[in-house]
């Protein structure tokens, strides 16, 4: 007669992230996590949500150029607002990825309710990613609605149903129950990153923090 | 989420590497900030400006 010792099954971890297309930390911080997810031994039982925060509802409804956009916000001068904004493009690139001063910034509203609508699809965070990097790598259409159907489209959002959202409310309160609900969580900066309902990280921090976050998490839930 | 649960969940969370951000958008005001902006500021026009440092 032989005994099976039964593994205890793990919980589920589930990293619910709150931030807006136009958020430089998000854009960052994304790759850190991502990271992080990829070297931890608990990667496959690990489940991203992305959450909308807009952060400039007075944000131009027109698109204007970033750098234009950051001196009218807060009272630089351009050069002063490309210079930080290059360095932030080092420090991307030094991370392998592309990130431009020189590119598009308008209201994000419009981009925040189509992720809850890609949230019902099972691909919000992919969404969320793929506006990031027309904005991020300087596509002067990156708001366009076409261009947010075409990316929608590609990970399988019907047209139609994008268009839909676009010209109609649709999602506008569940653009502004994410906002109030990273509030009164107690969110004090953005991305708001909450692992296993347990642990708060306010902003972006380095891939090492990140994992050590996951595991911290990770062990609290399944320990 | 109902008023009860969002409290219950706030409650719960305990905020982490706080002190370890690199970079942030204030929630309130939408002002991000980045750690490093001093450096990059000095590289820029001369200005009196005391605003925090934008990034977006």
């Amino acid at each position: 007669m032989t005994s099976t010792v039964m593994a205890k099954p793990s919980t589920r971890l589930t990293i619910d992230v709150w931030a807006d297309v136009l958020c430089p930390w998000r854009y960052i911080g994304e790759h850190r996590l991502a990271q992080a997810i990829e070297k931890s031994p608990h990667a496959d039982e690990i489940e991203l949500k992305i959450h909308t925060f807009q952060l400039d509802p007075n944000a131009p409804k027109t698109v204007i150029p970033t750098l234009e956009y950051l001196s009218k916000k807060y009272g630089v001068s351009q050069a002063q607002a490309r210079a930080q904004e290059e360095a932030l493009g080092r420090q991307a690139k030094t991370e392998g990825f592309e990130y431009k001063a020189d590119r598009p910034a308008g209201n994000t509203f419009d981009m925040l309710r189509l992720i809850h609508l890609a949230n019902e699809y099972g691909v919000g965070w992919d969404y969320v990613r793929a506006m990031q990097v027309e904005v991020f790598s300087g596509h002067d259409d990156a708001f366009e609605h076409a261009t947010l159907v075409r990316l929608g489209e590609k990970l399988g959002i019907p047209a139609q149903e994008i268009r839909d959202v676009l010209t109609t409310e649709r999602y506008a309160d569940a653009v502004r129950a994410d906002h109030d609900q990273a509030v009164q969580m107690g969110a004090n900066g953005v991305p708001f990153t909450v692992l296993g309902q347990l642990l708060g990280v306010p902003g972006a921090v380095s891939a090492e923090q990140y994992g050590a976050a996951i595991n911290e998490a990770w062990e609290r839930i399944n320990g | 989420m109902a008023d009860a649960k969002v409290e219950e969940a706030a409650s719960a969370i305990e905020m982490v590497a706080q002190d370890q951000t690199e970079g942030y958008c204030d929630p309130v005001t939408g002002v991000c900030v980045w750690p490093g902006a001093a450096q990059a500021e000095s590289e820029a026009e001369v200005d009196d400006s005391e605003e925090p440092s934008p990034t977006e």
